[in-house]
């Protein structure tokens, strides 16, 4: 279990969405609102839907991917200098990677799987193993855009493991807006124009990417 | 020169497709979704071939409006829509493939058109209405099928960045692509 993730801790950095789950709530007077307000199709779906499951299993990282991200922008805004737009860029999309991890761990809590906790240490994620929250602006951007490049890929890996329709399409949304930010950072960084939409290489249907498999195929042939 | 666009998705729809208000963190927003269907039943193959179809005639209409943008736009933009072009003609033959597969009868038209200014703003209002459409359809899609369509919304996103920083807009405005800028959205409301 990851240390609570309060970032009220004097840093300066914004404290993470206190995140509640159906018990506490409960627990606190509100469980009727709570439970007035999860959407149907999942009261409807009953015990079957509240344990972990394969969807729950892929949601898990992805929230904790977004909770990372959504540090590192933190962070590099407070202690990288940075030119006004990349500060008010990294502002924005880490409020970004934010509400993502809010709606993502909501959606496990009205599966009843408790969502990761946010963490203020990059140490505690493995994406950030190299991350300096002082780096020169350039190494930060790229930094980043390799972060944003990981989240795209993750969103087309999750999608097919998704189950609720609403889930599906808010996860689509969420994909498409890391595209965007990735566009965004590409730009920042002073990109060549050819360069500015690539993504990651989708995964085929067993879950491989395009450049796996032709490695994979290279391999064979040698 | 003023490019035909796609009629835009009606609000009720985006909504429907939205996940918007999950970005508030209300546990409200998936209920305000408004899907109430059982999520575990697939959807029937002719439903799935109605879908990818409204999903196939966004992507020709992408194509048409590619064309003008990538011919007369400044280098970015023009760059960025001549590989959407490419993307989208192989995405959109792959597309037909699987609507025959389910006995459906590919869509041989484009989306219908509005107007627009320039080429790349229409190239971008129309990745706009490809996107909303798109996000709809991909609820009901059955997992097997939906990787394509959600490859298609990411390059259509990225692609769509480019095109709103060539016209000075906000590159990534939202957290939950709907297709419109929501700000975009409240302001025609």
């Amino acid at each position: 279990m990851r240390p609570n993730g309060s970032r009220l801790d004097g840093t300066g950095l914004r404290p993470f969405v206190l995140r509640l789950n159906r018990r506490q709530l409960i627990g606190r007077g509100i469980g009727a609102a709570g439970v007035a307000a999860l959407p149907a199709s999942l009261l409807a779906a009953g015990p079957a839907l509240a344990q972990e499951s394969d969807q729950t299993d892929a949601l898990e990282p992805v929230v904790e991917l977004e909770q990372a991200v959504e540090l590192a922008y933190s962070l590099a805004e407070e202690g990288a200098t940075l030119k006004p737009d990349t500060k008010r860029a990294f502002e924005s999309y880490g409020r970004h990677a934010g509400d993502h991890a809010t709606a993502l761990a909501e959606a496990l809590e009205q599966l009843d799987v408790e969502p990761p906790e946010a963490s203020s240490d990059p140490s505690d994620y493995e994406a950030l193993a190299d991350f300096d929250a002082e780096a020169p602006e350039p190494r930060l951007l790229q930094f980043m855009i390799g972060l944003e490049e990981e989240l795209v890929a993750a969103y087309e890996e999750l999608t097919p493991e998704l189950e609720e329709e609403d889930l599906v399409r808010s996860g689509a949304q969420i994909g498409a807006s890391h595209a965007q930010v990735l566009v965004a950072l590409r730009l920042l960084a002073g990109a060549p124009p050819a360069r500015l939409t690539e993504l990651p290489d989708a995964p085929t249907a067993d879950g491989a990417t395009d450049s796996e498999d032709s490695e994979a195929s290279a391999d064979e042939g040698e | 020169m003023a490019v035909q666009l796609p009629t835009r998705l009606s609000r009720r729809r985006l909504f429907a497709a939205s996940g918007a208000t999950l970005a508030a963190g209300s546990a409200a927003a998936l209920a305000a979704c408004g899907t109430t269907e059982d999520e575990n039943e697939s959807t029937s193959p002719a439903r799935e071939a109605e879908l990818l179809n409204e999903v196939l005639a966004q992507q020709l209409a992408v194509i048409e409006v590619a064309r003008f943008a990538a011919k007369g736009a400044p280098e970015e933009a023009a760059a960025a829509a001549a590989e959407l072009r490419e993307l989208r003609v192989a995405s959109t033959d792959a597309l037909e493939g699987a609507i025959a597969e389910l006995d459906g009868t590919p869509a041989g038209e484009a989306a219908a058109s509005v107007e627009a200014e320039s080429a790349v703003e229409g190239l971008a209002r129309q990745l706009e209405a490809a996107i909303a459409a798109s996000v709809d359809a991909i609820g009901e899609i059955n997992p097997e099928r939906r990787q394509p369509v959600q490859r298609a919304i990411t390059e259509d996103a990225a692609a769509l960045a480019v095109m709103r920083s060539t016209l000075g807009e906000e590159v990534a405005p939202d957290a939950f692509v709907m297709g419109p800028a929501a700000a975009q959205e409240q302001v025609a409301e």
